[in-house]
């Protein structure tokens, strides 16, 4: 049980570690927006897709 | 991303871009991942093709909400001038040579796929060096090259995709907020994180009770007494302070006995901890800020999204002056310049502080004082912004120059009203801190109890503290404002203001809904007019007469004889109208060349009836012209109800509510009318006069009736401050906007029946709130004071308790 005492300073110094992070990110804004990012990466860049560009002003009946 | 988008549904006759009802017979429409898909006008179709040109259709795969309609976007125009404006990106814009950086905010902005679609946009624009719009509190932080491009292109660019940018209210408010965010997010972190690591240290000690071996336990409750030191004096500090300045202003709020608990626990555990006897809290201290910090993190999270909505609200109201000299012509109000001349019709909002230069007129000032006689002002006397112009039209002299003043007078009116709470948030507020008071003698009874008894000191402590801590006032004190800020935040989002926070409980007692005809439940600017005698030569005069009213009649005869003039004479000059004078419910008066014009109804027209057998001959006409008392010309004025006029009426009668419609109109016409939108005859008046409308609303209220009007012109001002609730359309007159407790910012009436919902939802999550809270603490106070909850356990069934009432209310935001 000798490795305790030592073992509780590194637990406080990680601690003290986290702290310190999580301020340093704070400060860099990464928390301002936090619903956007999760949704970023969901959008996907679809430029080669298949649309074809026909604007039309055409007659939309087909319900009749 | 093959999947169709589930939100929002879309139905076959709503617009796939904004929502809005597609016209009969319209045609406009985009393929969009090869489906045609159907628009409401050519500014949505343009704005959908926009999208898919630039290969961003997943913005309609992710997106959570319709985008902005395009009446709402052209209102938002005037203010991307401001962008240009050199005093304004003097102190906004942080610029070099090379790159230029500022922040906006954008309006349309509903969820992560606008942000995406808009940093996508403007990321493929020239010049543009980066851009980062943040989906939470709806700001765009954009760096450009000035000499490639401008703020003002990028504006433009970003409406080309349906958002509007406009200039941020106040920019020292706007840090002080994110640092205040920050900083709570960090004392959230702190008092996370230690809480977690206190309970690896008390770990062993619960598990092994009294067989731990003593050096050991004094090394566990070392090294918690150290992490909890920061939670203490750092993350806690909230609720010491909100604490201390109740007790400094003789009040009691929750944070009393929770700053008492804390404090309690923390010495009691200290004391333990140096002499090395008896039990320490540092657990429960530790657990109890965290779970209440993150309580109060979510409640702020739902606050923000109001006062953004509010914010962005304000700036939303468009603020354009005539000004006629220098440089004549309709202008935003922050480019006037002090020395600027400009006029102010009737009804119309004063643009910028500033001496008046025509003889006399009235102004109402309760935008400002909260006075709502009209104050008579003379010739070479200042009025202020803001004001209403309730006299004939004016000509000013602008005094001040506006651009910065406005913005933040507007970022204020957003803060106060965000401030104001309803009646029952202060009645729960009043009971909690009653209910405070209550657990304050019992804990002082508690102690007195038990010293009498001869309890020691470890016996007792526990469960005083104990019962500091379970006892939850917060769904009192903070679960109404809470779910007051939820309601106002989802019915912004549906695009309805409320002015004052009494609204929403009167709302939910509502028993019928009267609504305006003209211009509310019709369409004006749509409705057909025909002239039927009279000859083609009046239509000049006709124009320049009805151009002088913001009746919604008039604006529809003035763009038929747009449209007439037009076709006969393009180049023709308009007359020019002097000493306009505006009667409400009656018509519009003035003089061209020297002769007296009067456009109105046939009382106002022909006062003496001299003239009424010609009059009469022509019973579809409505509005006739008169020059020198000499009538010369008829107008039939053919109805278009809106689009969801019948839909809203519908909605209403299956919720019960009675639905009446008043009208100044013929009777013929009014009930042709209300037969097109299934309204019953019986509940139609017609040929009401202002006064009129006013003693009908008084009479269903003497009956003991709670009614709602809905109406939007000059003329309904009085029965707007009659109803128990007004709610002003979209296009209504500033006066009438005035008179109104709600205020759609979107065309159309969904915003009336969206209103009745939420209120009634808000009404019924307060009292799901209030009951879960009278149940938690009958049954937890006891059980603590019997010392059979440890604080540890107490912590987490308080906490536990406030973030439920938090959650329940923050539900609010979701009900459609």
């Amino acid at each position: 049980m000798e490795v305790l005492p030592l073992l509780i300073v590194i637990s406080l110094a990680l601690l003290a570690f986290a702290v310190w992070l999580f301020f340093r990110m704070s400060d860099s804004g990464q928390f301002d927006d936090v619903e956007g990012p999760a949704r970023r990466i969901l959008m996907d860049d679809d430029r080669p897709s298949g649309d074809t560009q026909n604007t039309s002003k055409t007659s939309d009946r087909q319900k009749g | 991303m093959t999947k169709e988008s589930i939100y929002p549904s879309t139905t076959a006759d709503s617009c796939f871009h904004c929502g809005e009802p597609v016209p009969e017979g319209s045609l406009w429409q985009v393929a969009i991942k090869g489906q045609p898909r159907r628009m409401c006008c050519i500014g949505c179709q343009s704005i959908a093709q926009a999208i898919v040109d630039a290969g961003a259709t997943s913005y309609y795969d992710q997106r959570t909400d319709h985008a902005l309609d395009i009446k709402t976007l052209e209102s938002l125009a005037p203010w991307t001038t401001l962008l240009d404006d050199p005093d304004w990106t003097a102190q906004h814009v942080k610029a070099s040579d090379q790159q230029a950086q500022t922040t906006l905010v954008i309006e349309g902005l509903r969820c992560g796929a606008c942000a995406w679609l808009i940093e996508k946009i403007l990321i493929q624009t020239p010049g543009v060096m980066n851009a980062r719009a943040n989906a939470t509190n709806a700001r765009l932080t954009v760096t450009w090259n000035p000499q490639q491009t401008s703020l003002s292109a990028i504006a433009e660019r970003v409406s080309k995709i349906g958002y509007a940018l406009l200039p941020i209210g106040s920019a020292p408010l706007e840090s002080s907020r994110r640092q205040s965010d920050r900083l709570a997010l960090r004392r959230l972190f702190v008092a996370g994180l230690s809480s977690a690591q206190i309970m690896m240290y008390a770990y062993p000690e619960y598990l092994e009770g009294g067989a731990l071996d003593d050096d050991i336990r004094s090394l566990m409750r070392t090294a918690s007494m150290l992490i909890t030191v920061p939670v203490m004096v750092y993350s806690a500090t909230p609720f010491f302070e909100s604490a201390w300045r109740m007790l400094k202003q003789r009040r009691l709020g929750m944070d009393v006995p929770v700053s008492l608990g804390l404090w309690i626990a923390f010495i009691a555990s200290m004391w333990a901890w140096w002499t090395n006897q008896g039990e320490v809290y540092f657990d429960s201290v530790s657990m109890f800020v965290f779970l209440l910090l993150g309580s109060r993190w979510i409640e702020a999270r739902i606050r923000a999204r109001t006062s953004a909505q509010r914010e962005r609200l304000a700036t939303a109201i468009p603020v354009l002056a005539h000004r006629i000299a220098p440089n004549p012509g309709d202008v935003a109000a922050w480019t006037l310049r002090p020395g600027d001349r400009v006029l102010v019709k009737s009804g119309d909002r004063i643009p910028a502080d500033g001496v008046l230069v025509s003889a006399l007129t009235d102004v109402d000032n309760a935008w400002l004082t909260g006075e709502s006689l009209p104050v008579p002002v003379r010739s070479g006397e200042r009025v202020n912004e803001g004001a209403i112009n309730l006299g004939p039209e004016i000509e000013l002299r602008i005094d001040t120059s506006v651009a910065d003043g406005t913005l933040s007078r507007l970022s204020q009116l957003a803060e106060q009203a965000a401030a104001d709470r309803p009646d029952w948030v202060n009645w729960a507020d009043r009971l909690g801190a009653w209910f405070t008071a209550g657990i304050l003698l019992l804990t002082a009874g508690l102690i007195a109890g038990s010293i009498v008894m001869g309890l020691t000191t470890q016996e007792w402590l526990p469960s005083v503290i104990a019962v500091l801590v379970v006892t939850c006032p917060c769904a009192l004190s903070m679960a109404g404002p809470a779910a007051y800020a939820a309601a106002l935040a989802r019915l912004l989002e549906s695009g309805v203001a409320i002015s004052s926070a009494q609204t929403l409980e009167r709302l939910t007692v509502i028993t019928d809904v009267i609504f305006d005809k003209t211009g509310t439940l019709t369409e004006p600017m749509q409705s057909r007019v025909v002239m039927h005698w009279g000859d083609a030569t009046l239509w000049p005069a006709v124009l320049a007469i009805a151009s002088e009213s913001r009746h919604p009649i008039a604006m529809a005869i003035a763009s038929a004889a747009q449209t007439a003039v037009q076709n006969a004479n393009p180049s023709g000059a308009i007359p020019r109208v002097e000493a306009t004078q505006q009667h409400a419910g009656l018509g519009v008066s003035g003089q061209i060349d020297g002769q007296q014009v009067r456009l109105g109804s046939a009382r106002f027209v022909d006062p003496t009836g001299r003239q009424s057998a010609h009059i009469d001959a022509f019973p579809q006409c409505t509005v006739f012209l008169a020059i020198d008392n000499q009538v010369l010309a008829g107008f039939e004025v053919l109805d278009h109800p809106r689009s969801d006029a019948m839909r809203s009426i519908e909605t209403l009668n299956a919720d019960h509510k009675t639905v009446w419609c008043l009208s100044g109109d013929r009777q013929d016409r009014v009930s042709h009318f209300a037969s097109q939108v299934n309204l019953s005859k019986d509940h139609v008046v017609s040929e009401a006069t202002p006064d009129a409308k006013q003693a009908f609303v008084k009479a269903q209220q003497a009956q003991g009736k709670r009614v709602l009007m809905v109406g939007d012109g000059l003329n309904d001002a009085p029965v707007l401050a009659q109803a128990d609730v007004a709610i002003a359309v979209k296009s209504a007159a500033p006066l009438a906007r005035q008179k109104a407790d709600i205020y759609l910012l979107r065309e159309g009436l969904s915003g009336v029946t969206q209103s009745l919902f939420v209120a009634r939802q808000a009404k019924r999550i307060l009292n799901q709130n209030l009951a879960w809270a009278l149940a938690y603490n009958i049954i937890a106070i006891p059980f603590a004071a019997a010392g059979l909850i440890s604080p540890l356990v107490a912590s987490i069934g308080m906490a536990a308790s406030s973030l439920l009432v938090v959650l329940n209310s923050s539900r609010l935001l979701k009900v459609r």
